[in-house]
This record gives structure tokens, sequence and C-alpha cells, in this order.
């Protein structure tokens, strides 16, 4: 299993160095070490405890009042409306990810989309590719795993 | 909850047909077949059953539009 440093585990939780830092001081989050003897974050604890607090962030005014089948739901502000005669694009800021919707002007008038409003983006599971990402260089690359 | 989906179709469970990970749900909407693959995850949470009211959602730009030949 792969681990992470506290800079690293920070930047794939959106939070500061000195916020990972305290909580893995605190016990809030397990720590280890990795191959070099570095304060890290198992990866596995880390997968854990991000999907914890993603869901204890979540709005509950924002919460469904219908239930849906879509498993992906990011909860944002609207950052960004531009809309033709047939077609606007929305933009909503969910944490650190910007999430772009291609929808019906019908649509986005019906909502009555505009900046500053609260919503949520839905994606069906089905449509959700998964990547890993390339080997960072040497200086950054997460630690290896223990042998 | 307000959905941006232009479509959004009242339809009934006449079954499901459950894998590991993905049930299709096979729905009556007044006569018409459709049929949904969702996580079988999503058929728990909603509480699925044969019988249940529903409501097919479906982004307009996923429809496609066919013409005889």
């Amino acid at each position: 299993m792969p681990v992470f440093r506290i800079r690293e585990a920070a930047e794939l939780l959106g939070v500061s160095y000195d916020t990972m830092l305290r909580w893995a001081d605190s016990g809030r989050i397990d720590k280890t070490t990795d191959s070099a003897g570095r304060l890290a974050v198992d990866g596995a604890t880390l997968a854990w405890f991000a999907r914890q607090r993603a869901q204890s962030a979540a709005n509950p005014d924002a919460a469904p009042v219908a239930a849906q089948s879509v498993r992906n739901r990011f909860t944002g502000l609207v950052t960004r409306v531009v809309k033709d005669t047939v077609m606007a694009q929305v933009e909503i800021q969910a944490g650190p990810h910007r999430f772009v919707s291609l929808l019906s002007r019908e649509a986005a008038d019906e909502l009555a989309l505009e900046p500053g409003m609260l919503a949520v983006a839905a994606v069906k599971a089905t449509n959700v590719a998964v990547e890993i990402p390339a080997p960072a260089p040497a200086a950054h690359r997460p630690s290896a795993r223990p042998a | 909850m307000k959905l941006s989906a232009r479509n959004q179709i009242p339809a009934r469970v006449t079954a499901i047909n459950s894998g590991e990970a993905i049930a299709n749900v096979v729905l009556d909407a007044g006569g018409v077949r459709l049929v949904a693959s969702i996580t079988v995850e999503a058929v728990r949470d909603l509480g699925l059953a044969e019988g249940s009211a529903v409501t097919a959602v479906i982004k307009a730009s996923e429809v496609i539009v066919a013409v005889a030949d």
C-alpha cells in the first residue's frame, strides 16, 4: 500500500500543510513513516479519512430531498453561467474541484442558475473514468511501498 | 430537488436483475420498456423493488434520435 507524505496528503485533500500536520499530530488521522523514516500517512487510511470528511461536510441544506441513483454528487457554488440561444455552460466550484456542465438553455433558465447559487454537480457512476497519475519526478514522488 | 435533466419519465419497476456490482432495473413507462443500469448500492439506497414508482431521468445530450429507413 502506498504512503503519502504530509504535503502530498494535504494536496490530495485540499487542505493546508499545517492542517494536515495538526490532524496527524493530534491522532485525528493515523500517521506512519515512509521508507526513509519521514512522517507519512498510509494511502488506505487517507482514502477512508477523505471519504468520512466529505460526508460530514455535506451541507444539510443541500442534502438530497429526493433519493437518486446517481452515486457521485458534489455540492458547490455556481461560479459562472454562459448561455446562448440553445445551450448553457455552468461552472460549479466544489472544494478544490471545478465542474463544468453543459446543459440546455431551457434547463439553466428553469433552475435560474446564476453565480453564487448553491448547486450539486451529479455524475452517473458509469460515466466516471479512472486514471492513474504518471509517476512524479523523483524529488516529489510518493514514498516507495514497503518491501 | 430540481433537476436540469430535460427528460423525467414516470415509471414503475417491473424487474431487477442484480449482479455483484451493477443491477439492471427494468421499468415500464406507460407501456414503454426502459432499462436503467445502476449500482447495486443505489438499488439498496433507494429501496427499489418490483412495483416501486420511480422517475427515469435522462440528460438530453444522451438521447439519440432515429428515423425509419
